[in-house]
């Protein structure tokens, strides 16, 4: 595929480019959280908390999606009166383990786990629970969501290589750090290469610029998915 | 919006203190989340 039009589409449909090695995880946190790798096999896990995607170079893009994340942050710095920066310090003044509080981050309902009319909740609570502790307990509890969706994901595709963080909450110190902790692995967080204007639709339609597209392997040739339709059968 | 990412150029965050409690912080996790399944 000409590398221009690879350019257009990517630019269009939002999505910047990596060159992401087998090994590579993306965790993406934003209002709510993917994680994935490349892999040469299709995905089919019949529990649903991998999903299958093709990337855009004929491999699988296994990913997992947590529905709560920044969302649950916000709150909890609406809830405390500060700003991002403060909620920052304030999370990372609190002891790893927050001292106590858990935080189970299904404020709008939960996706992984399949969860659809769930609320948070918030565990562990004692009388001498400050502000560190609760802002610790919020990014803690969204980072165990992700870090159980890493677990997963290793299934259908090699994880031990960089995590690659992105999305609007790499930029906090907290989430940065506390991702660290508790996967146990180095963090990555890429600065932005470069930058375009977005792609005219206009472009998009015209028909002889439409590139053409790799050969992916189906999932009905995946030993995952022989296993699913053996299942279901 | 970015292109393309720079991993190279990229801030890099080691595990730091919080690596010892990461096991305790997911059981606890783990507990709330089993309790409430269902």
């Amino acid at each position: 595929m000409p590398d221009r039009h690879q350019s257009a589409h990517r630019r269009a449909l939002g999505v910047p480019q990596v060159k992401l090695r087998p090994g590579n995880v993306v965790v993406s946190i934003g209002t709510s959280v993917t994680v994935y790798g490349v892999s040469d096999e299709p995905t089919a896990d019949p529990s649903g908390i991998v999903a299958g995607f093709a990337d855009a170079t004929g491999r699988h893009l296994p990913l997992v999606c947590t529905l709560n994340a920044t969302k649950v942050t916000e709150a909890v710095r609406r809830l405390l009166g500060v700003d991002h920066e403060e909620l920052d310090r304030l999370a990372l003044a609190g002891a790893p383990g927050a001292g106590g509080p858990t935080l189970l981050p299904y404020l709008d309902g939960e996706r992984t786990p399949d969860r659809p009319n769930a609320a948070g909740v918030l565990a562990g609570l004692r009388s001498d629970v400050g502000r560190e502790q609760l802002a610790r307990a919020a990014v803690e509890g969204v980072v165990c969501g992700l870090v159980d969706g890493l677990d997963a994901l290793a299934a259908f595709a090699p994880t031990g290589g960089q995590l690659i963080l992105v999305g609007g909450g790499a930029r906090s110190r907290a989430y940065r750090q506390v991702l660290a902790d508790l996967s146990g692995r180095e963090v990555v967080v890429p600065t932005a290469a470069s930058r375009s204007p977005p792609v005219p639709a206009s472009r998009l339609q015209q028909p002889h610029r439409a590139p053409s597209r790799p050969t992916w392997r189906t999932p009905g040739t995946s030993p995952q998915a022989t296993s699913w339709s053996r299942a279901r059968a | 919006m970015a292109d393309a990412w720079n991993l190279a150029a990229g801030d890099v965050v080691e595990p730091g203190q919080g690596v010892t409690a990461a096991a305790d912080v997911r059981a606890a996790y783990i507990a709330l989340r089993d309790a409430t399944a269902g």
